[in-house]
């Protein structure tokens, strides 16, 4: 297969997937659907995709590389609720001081939000941009370039008692791309012998009277 | 005689405290829990209660329901008016059952109110344990 696509797998089985455990879920595909539940909290979703590619324009023969710039989208999905000290709250005999401390303490689900996903941007980061991961998962010498080139945070977005949040990074890098064919289908052995079993009449071939 | 702003306050007692009535208990930023109507102390302290609120979804402009309570409180019942970016606590029955359970919301975005025609709407959010 092309390299982007070996990288992708990379990304995800070697070098994201192995580091997610508790704090996050890596897929390499972008998910349409998904509510703002499932990434609530540490669930935060994080994928990964092959977003785009150019090539040299003077590369191109069937047999030498091409040089494929290609891009990775890392896009970061997380949602949270407010919290508080429900404790206190529905305790009727808490001492009014308790109790608006209580509430003071309070944080809200945008505030939640955008401190789960500053912390997903910078476990990412960190994964993506070590020395050790230079190489993308793949052999030294394939991938050169690595660069993560941007980060960009979204709006938060109510959906009832959650607030979702979004972030994208930009991963790049260059590698050269061979052109190996489809694989080829098996042929369809056709039998175009011809078999000739007898020849009662004597009607093929040239006779040759007397011989 | 009364003038219609101050028959229209009066008429809040039938259209928020009568038949759609839920109670509710606010607690103030001080702490300070409100159970019972300041019009009258022997009342539970109560409004209209919609569960859900219909939105318009950002992303699609479709309309969506959303799971955000909105309660309607006369304002001449509360010992205290929430102001906008105060931090407030309701505790509010989870369904219209009787008997139901108090369920802890806070306030989610800053108070609507029609001070002029005497009622306020709290735009809640449910809240987990920290």
């Amino acid at each position: 297969m092309m390299v982007f696509r070996e990288i992708q797998i990379a990304l995800i089985d070697k070098i994201l997937g192995p580091q997610a455990t508790d704090k996050f879920r890596v897929i390499g595909y972008q998910d349409q659907g998904r509510s703002s539940k499932s990434v609530l909290d540490n669930n935060r979703l994080v994928q990964v995709y092959y977003k785009s590619g150019d090539f040299e324009k003077k590369g191109g023969s069937i047999s030498s590389k091409n040089m494929h710039d290609m891009t990775f989208n890392i896009e970061m999905t997380v949602s949270a609720d407010a919290k508080a000290d429900l404790s206190v709250l529905n305790n009727e005999n808490a001492s009014q001081a308790v109790t608006a401390a209580a509430i003071d303490s309070f944080v809200t689900a945008s505030q939640r939000a955008d401190d789960l996903i500053d912390e997903l941007i910078d476990i990412i980061w960190n994964i993506l941009a070590d020395a050790r991961n230079a190489d993308l998962g793949q052999e030294k010498g394939v991938v050169a370039n690595r660069w993560i080139g941007g980060i960009t945070k979204g709006d938060p977005a109510n959906r009832g008692e959650h607030v979702t949040l979004m972030a994208q990074m930009r991963l790049t890098c260059r590698a050269s791309e061979v052109v190996k064919g489809i694989t080829p289908k098996p042929l369809t052995f056709i039998d175009n012998s011809i078999t000739i079993n007898e020849d009662n009449n004597s009607n093929t071939g040239v006779k040759i009277q007397g011989a | 005689m009364a003038n219609l702003r101050q028959l229209a306050e009066k008429d809040l007692k039938t259209t928020l405290e009568s038949d759609w009535k839920l109670p509710v208990i606010l607690i103030s930023p001080d702490g300070i829990r409100q159970t019972k109507s300041k019009n009258d102390p022997e009342e539970d302290l109560g409004g209209q209660v919609m569960y859900e609120t219909l939105e318009i979804d950002v992303e699609t402009g479709l309309p969506m329901v959303s799971d955000e309570p909105v309660v309607s409180l006369r304002v001449s019942s509360l010992d205290r008016v929430p102001l906008p970016n105060e931090k407030w606590a309701v505790l509010m029955p989870t369904s219209p059952v009787e008997g139901a359970p108090m369920e802890e919301f806070v306030l989610q975005k800053p108070v609507v109110g029609s001070y002029s025609l005497g009622f306020i709407r709290l735009h809640l959010t449910r809240v987990t344990q920290s």
